[in-house]
């Protein structure tokens, strides 16, 4: 059976046409092939570590959020929406205008936050609490650095107020309960 | 079925369906290099070194190699070298090591950048010289034109591999947009995309126009046509015309999103512009080419790299230092009405480049309208 499995491949493959081309074209062709690969691997190892990853952590995540007397269900969809929308408050404000690299500061601080969240309700503690705690401190001392008037609890609800006035014409509270486009927003 | 039965046509594919003249891939040559310089600008990796510690978290790779973040030095040299290796490319000189060089380390300076979170979308770009590289497009314009034994030879594939790699790069976010609910009827995702934008301050031109369109038609409409044309580029690769007019609604695509949602691609504007047919620019009777052909000299060169190297020294630019690059785009950071209105003008000028290009006539045309009478009167 594998015999005749492999004169089928042969078969369908036909190598002899391929042979006829010059060294160079079948060196070309090959290198596309190579290339082709290479794009779809990293494509699919990159779907694995940004979807399927947090797929296995979020429903925790949720879970956790959901059960906790303390945070209502409104302060988990901001929550959410703070930990998944990278220039959701600080990444085009004015006071970060001229800081350097503010964008990593904003990524940084969401993967952080995110990750403190689940922590936190979990009760366990590692290394990226301690940088949560150190990364704060710095947010705080660069805004008030650059502002001398509002700290960071000030400014985020200053932003969360503007997603509440949204909230109101029902137009982010679709979208932050929308299972779909939040796991796209991962 | 027979795999190899489609071979003849994928090697004609490769190797004839994207064809161009090295006189005309020179001219783009030099286009590339300004537009890299001014327009999307060199990255800027040493303010990366500004960060603290703490927060150096590299994905998988090169990063992960080195605990924390390089010194501003590292960075730097990691620049001053992207602005020599580009220069080169400018002048011709070596052009197939120094794409590669530009590549190599452009992956580099990326790999630092990126270790602090946040993962930009300029990977296409990035490869784009390493591609190139083996394109010859450093054989007219250039210094490497004029020197017999320069080993770089005209291959038309790399021009159907950066197809290739475009189309792919834009199947892949179309998929994800797929998967992630795009298509359903409930969720208009290019609103939320808007308003989400919106809320991060890109209010600039007609971004506060859209957010009271509540017609959830007009929603679902602009999803699925940003699906329809991510996903559909890569069909359209087969075939050149159908390419550059996909290439067309691309610029129109990215027109509208600057215009509602104040998002501009800058550096892919210049990749599209290389299937344009820039052959109708070369005309060896020209000043242009002339001047070229006599400024293109190691001498001049290296003159130019050690005036760009003192400028660098001895005029440290704050602006630049605090900028991503050193595109004319950055050179306000924090004026958001400056930099939309700049974006605006840029993928306005590159759509109407890219129309003016695509219909005017060949040189041998003109010419031919030029020589008609003599030709007529000769016979």
């Amino acid at each position: 059976m594998e015999g005749q499995g492999l004169i089928n491949l042969r078969r369908i493959l036909n190598f002899r046409i391929f042979l006829m081309y010059s060294t160079k074209e079948k060196s070309i062709f090959l290198v596309f092939i190579g290339w082709i690969l290479f794009m779809v691997s990293t494509f699919l190892y990159s779907k694995i570590v940004k979807e399927v990853y947090p797929a296995l952590v979020m429903p925790t995540f949720k879970g956790v959020l959901l059960k906790n007397d303390k945070i209502t269900i409104s302060e988990f969809k901001i929550n959410i929406y703070f930990a998944n929308h990278d220039s959701m408050i600080v990444e085009r404000d004015y006071i970060f205008d001229q800081l350097h690299g503010r964008e990593y500061i904003v990524y940084n601080y969401n993967y952080l936050l995110t990750k403190a969240i689940v922590e936190d309700a979990t009760n366990s503690s590692n290394e990226d609490q301690i940088k949560l705690k150190q990364f704060k401190q710095y947010f705080i001392q660069k805004i008030q650095s650059k502002t001398g008037r509002m700290d960071a609890t000030q400014l985020i609800l200053f932003k969360y107020k503007k997603v509440f006035d949204l909230e109101q014409n029902a137009f982010i509270s679709k979208i932050c309960s929308n299972k779909r486009v939040f796991e796209l927003s991962l | 079925m027979k795999i190899a039965t489609y071979l003849p046509a994928i090697n004609r594919w490769i190797h004839h369906e994207y064809t161009f003249t090295i006189e005309g891939a020179g001219i783009f040559r030099i286009v590339y290099v300004l537009y890299c310089f001014f327009i999307s600008g060199i990255p800027n990796f040493s303010r990366a070194s500004y960060n603290p510690d703490f927060m150096y978290n590299p994905s998988v790779g090169l990063g992960s190699l080195i605990r924390s973040i390089p010194s501003y030095g590292f960075l730097e040299s990691l620049e001053i070298i992207l602005w020599i290796l580009h220069l080169n490319l400018l002048f011709g000189y070596k052009t197939k090591w120094v794409c590669l060089g530009i590549t190599f380390f452009m992956i580099i300076g990326r790999t630092f950048i990126y270790a602090f979170g946040f993962i930009d979308h300029y990977i296409v770009a990035d490869v784009f010289p390493a591609i190139m590289a083996f394109s010859g497009w450093g054989l007219a314009y250039s210094i490497d034109g004029k020197n017999s034994k320069a080993d770089d030879e005209k291959n038309n594939w790399p021009m159907a591999m950066i197809a290739l790699t475009l189309g792919f790069a834009m199947f892949t976010t179309g998929i994800l947009k797929v998967i992630g609910g795009w298509l359903y009827l409930n969720t208009p995702a290019a609103y939320g995309h808007m308003l989400y934008h919106y809320l991060s301050y890109h209010t600039m031109l007609l971004a506060h126009s859209l957010l009271a369109m509540k017609w959830p038609w007009f929603w679902e409409l602009a999803d699925y046509v940003t699906v329809f044309l991510e996903l559909g580029l890569i069909f359209t690769i087969g075939h050149r015309k159908w390419f550059l007019q996909a290439l067309f609604l691309f610029l129109l695509f990215h027109l509208f999103n600057i215009l509602f949602l104040n998002i501009a691609f800058l550096i892919h504007y210049i990749i599209y512009l290389a299937y344009l047919p820039w052959d109708k620019y070369h005309n060896s009777d020209s000043r242009f080419y002339r001047w070229c052909h006599l400024i293109t000299t190691k001498r001049n060169l290296f003159v130019t790299i050690c005036l760009v190297l003192l400028y660098k020294l001895f005029y440290f630019n704050p602006v630049f230092s605090s900028s991503k690059t050193t595109s004319i785009v950055a050179i306000f950071p924090g004026n958001d009405t400056y930099i939309a209105w700049m974006n605006l003008l840029i993928v306005i000028c590159t759509l109407i480049f890219f129309m003016f290009t695509l219909y005017l006539k060949p040189p041998s045309d003109r010419l031919h309208i030029k020589i008609k009478p003599e030709q007529q009167a000769l016979s």
